[in-house]
């Protein structure tokens, strides 16, 4: 099987070390880049196309959530992981509303390192709790707007219609039992369907919100 | 003593006058608000004491100056009383006028106890819960103040013969305070069986009307001053006698008691619930420490007031001027807006006053940003560099590990296995105070998100399954750093509790706003332990720090257990919580205006 490629963007000279030993024992993946700036990130790694980027959340230039919003529409194929410094359960989620799929708080030992990237490469779509509830809170928020102003401005005369939910039930369900605490396990077995199931659900419920996100951003630009 | 005549106000010349044979008549045409004497004792810099300046003979004292960059400014203040007069001890309040809009209390609660005793009458273990700071809607009366609901669940343990209910006004030393108690109901349940319910109220008075200094049937007066504890009536629905502490007393208290000789049977294993309703207000009397940070320059009016154990003010006053005096540059600027204001002064002159009203207030605003920012910064390079510097030495720990996990002895393992998981640990816990020092969480939504993050990594690194109950959205409450911080440590606390002693397979989280109180509940379905035994003593320390937390910041935390059921702690914190004296927090404007 093909090893995994990585990139690294992390702008202290100790990690960047750290994560390129803990790596080159690796029989998994492989480091195909390393950078220490945004800058430097965003020009270069588009023409390496990795498999997955780990993204340090704090860069000298710019945060590592604008890389991942400049990054992310460039290499739909590219998986991208954050590595937060603290554990700021609102960056973690602006960097996945913004197309990160996943983010490790540091310090990430390499055997999780490791594991973590090839889950996230096999498709097994990590969703925390802490992100789940923000995630709900976020299709929350921007349903009850858009739906109230948009459709008022369009259709003066017309009754409000009731703000459509994005998510279909089974995909709320499965968004429900992880902000409850609910592992994958026990979602799928609560639900009876099976672990690979729940990921896919997370995936899907993952594009919604991006998408969600890139309407409300156009949609607050052109209300400006 | 020289320095302490220096500060003596006028007024303290009476007492003097007292104490040479004169007191009788100047206390009788001064009232009893003339009776009780403050001052304020030293004044704190940075931790350095400044002396006072002296009080000119009938001229107003000279102020206190303060360098703007000082970080912390420290009042401390005393009763000073050579009779009773007043018929009690003052409740002492404090507040900077420039700084704060109310008066502030000095921290402290009364107490409720549920107590298991044996056959012969030994207290064998129980739940002894404080009652923080002032029920909502305090008026200064438990007659018509609003009440609200408490309950407290124990399981009995082994050779329980009976239970005692208290409640008293004391709290460690020197509370002052008022305390009603309604609609008392005890419950005992055993598995299988009807639970068996034993209403307390209302109280019963076979000695005819009920009156002040009335005995209830079945109930004591206790304490160290029982007289404290009193009968009133309620007015609410049809007015009713209840059981009240009346304390105005800094070295006593008052407690009303119910023993188990009038109480249901209780056996080993039973579930004890203890429900009642309270109205209730204590603070504290004697001395006290007022502390302030991030002053901006300007003048402020240092107050401490007596106040009736009700919450009344009682009319004592004793007041000291501060000024904080601005750096030289800044001084400048001041008297050039100063002669702008002379020039203008015929036409402008309101406005330049509100003008530079204004500009003190944005000033003070801005100084108190620029100190948050500050912290923030500051915890911030400590950890990048900390946590850099920790995260290379646990990969290179893991390294070393892997390298070595052939040919090294288990000790050698194991030692490696420590230095990783320390240096992990160390880089959460700085995580947790860039977290707490970070002016933008001061929220409880965000608390909450920080909470159910931690909580996850913390049981999910442990291979514990958990259930969360946290309501989404929670309001954008402020909730200061420090109480957070606090919050957060006990929370973590009780969690360590549960992977290492606990043998928990579950842990539920939940958090809940009510009732004027904020409730944290952490359970796990571990194999739990005798609440009446004093547990091992790593255990034993933890429950502490946890209780001492809560403490710190006005809140409470009961544990309830029994073996083979079990741990419930729960952890709770008036709401909106009261910041620690001299925090710098927006948390300070939710609280409502203050009487006196």
């Amino acid at each position: 099987m093909r090893k995994i490629n990585v990139a690294l963007v992390e702008d202290d000279a100790r990690l960047r070390k750290a994560v390129e030993r803990g790596l080159a024992g690796a029989d998994t993946c492989r480091l195909v880049g390393m950078f220490a700036t945004a800058a430097d990130a965003i020009r270069d790694i588009p023409a390496l196309a990795p498999d997955v980027i780990l993204m340090d959340v704090n860069l000298p230039d710019r945060s590592g959530v604008e890389c991942v919003a400049e990054l992310a529409p460039q290499l739909p194929g590219t998986q991208i992981l954050m590595l937060t410094v603290y554990q700021d359960p609102d960056t973690a989620f602006q960097a996945i509303a913004a197309g990160a799929h996943g983010y490790l708080i540091k310090p990430v030992m390499p055997k999780r390192l490791i594991e973590a990237i090839r889950e996230v490469r096999e498709g097994g779509v990590p969703m925390s709790r802490a992100i789940a509830r923000q995630v709900i809170e976020a299709f929350r928020t921007m349903h009850e707007r858009p739906a109230t102003t948009a459709a008022a401005a369009a259709a003066p005369n017309r009754p409000e219609a009731p703000p459509v939910d994005p998510l279909t039930p089974r995909e709320r369900q499965v968004l429900e039992l992880l902000v409850e605490g609910y592992s994958y396990k026990e979602t799928a077995a609560q639900l009876g369907i099976s672990i690979g199931t729940v990921g896919t659900y997370v995936e899907r419920i993952y594009e919604k919100l991006h998408v969600s996100c890139r309407r409300e951003m156009v949609a607050w630009s052109k209300g400006r | 003593m020289c320095t302490h005549a220096r500060h003596l106000p006028a007024w303290k010349g009476w007492c003097s006058a007292r104490a040479a044979g004169l007191a009788l008549a100047i206390v009788a045409s001064g009232g009893p608000e003339a009776d009780a004497a403050l001052e304020v004792t030293a004044v704190v810099i940075d931790g350095q004491e400044e002396p006072i300046p002296a009080r000119p003979a009938g001229g107003v004292p000279a102020a206190v100056r303060v360098p703007s960059n000082a970080r912390t400014l420290a009042f401390r203040f005393r009763e000073v009383r050579d009779s009773n007069v007043m018929g009690g001890d003052a409740r002492l309040r404090y507040r900077l006028d420039g700084r704060d809009d109310t008066w502030r209390d000095l921290p402290a609660a009364g107490r409720a106890l549920l107590w298991f005793v044996d056959k012969e009458g030994l207290v064998i273990g129980g739940l002894d819960e404080p009652m923080p700071g002032e029920t909502p809607g305090w008026n200064g009366s438990v007659e018509t103040s609003p009440y609200a609901p408490v309950s407290l669940h124990a399981v009995a343990p082994e050779s329980t013969f009976g239970v005692v209910v208290s409640f008293l006004s004391h709290n460690g030393e020197r509370v002052v305070g008022c305390l009603g108690i309604d609609e008392m109901q005890l419950s005992c349940a055993r598995p299988g069986e009807e639970p068996r319910v034993l209403p307390l109220s209302p109280l019963k008075f076979s000695g005819g009307v009920p009156r002040p200094q009335s005995l209830p049937d079945g109930w004591q007066r206790v304490g160290t001053r029982p007289e404290l504890s009193v009968v009133r009536l309620r007015a609410a629905h049809e007015p009713h006698p209840i059981l009240a502490v009346e304390d105005d007393d800094v070295k006593r208290f008052g407690n009303w008691t119910v023993t188990s000789r009038v109480l249901p049977e209780a056996r080993s294993g039973d579930t004890v619930t203890l429900a009642w309703t309270s109205a209730h207000s204590f603070g504290l009397g004697g001395e006290g420490v007022a502390t302030y940070e991030g002053l901006a320059p300007g003048t402020y009016t240092f107050r401490v007031a007596a106040f009736r154990a009700n919450g009344d003010p009682a009319g004592e006053e004793q007041r000291l001027q501060v000024v904080v005096v601005p750096p030289f540059h800044q001084r400048r600027d001041v008297w050039a807006a100063g002669a702008l204001g002379l020039v203008a002064a015929g036409v402008f002159a309101g406005r330049t006053i509100s003008a530079r009203r204004m500009k003190r207030k944005l000033e003070a605003l801005e100084r108190a940003h620029a100190l948050e920012r500050e912290r923030a910064r500051i915890a911030r390079d400590l950890h990048d560099e900390i946590g850099a510097a920790l995260t290379e030495i646990a990969m290179q720990a893991d390294a070393v590990r892997h390298e070595v996990a052939d040919v090294a002895s288990p000790d050698a393992l194991q030692l490696t296995d420590g230095i990783c998981r320390s240096a992990v640990a160390l880089v959460r816990s700085v995580d947790a105070i860039v977290w707490a020092v970070n002016p933008a969480n001061d929220t409880l939504n965000r608390f909450a998100a920080y909470l159910v993050q931690s909580t996850e990594q913390f049981l999910d690194a442990a291979g514990l399954s958990m259930r969360f109950q946290v309501p989404s959205p929670l309001p954008e409450t402020p909730l200061a750093g420090t109480i957070r911080h606090r919050l957060l440590l006990a929370v973590r606390e009780a969690l360590n509790n549960v992977v290492k002693h606990a043998q928990a397979q579950a842990v539920t989280l939940s958090l809940r706003l009510a009732d004027g109180m904020l409730a944290i509940t952490i359970e796990d379905d571990g194999v739990g332990f005798d609440c009446s035994r004093p547990p091992a003593d790593a255990e034993h320390d933890g429950l502490e720090n946890m209780r001492a937390r809560m403490r710190e910041i006005g809140g409470t935390c009961t544990i309830d257990s029994a073996p083979g059921t079990g741990t419930r702690i729960m952890l709770r914190l008036p709401w909106p919580p009261v910041p620690l004296p001299g925090e710098a927090s927006h948390a300070q404007d939710q609280r409502g205006p203050g009487r006196g």
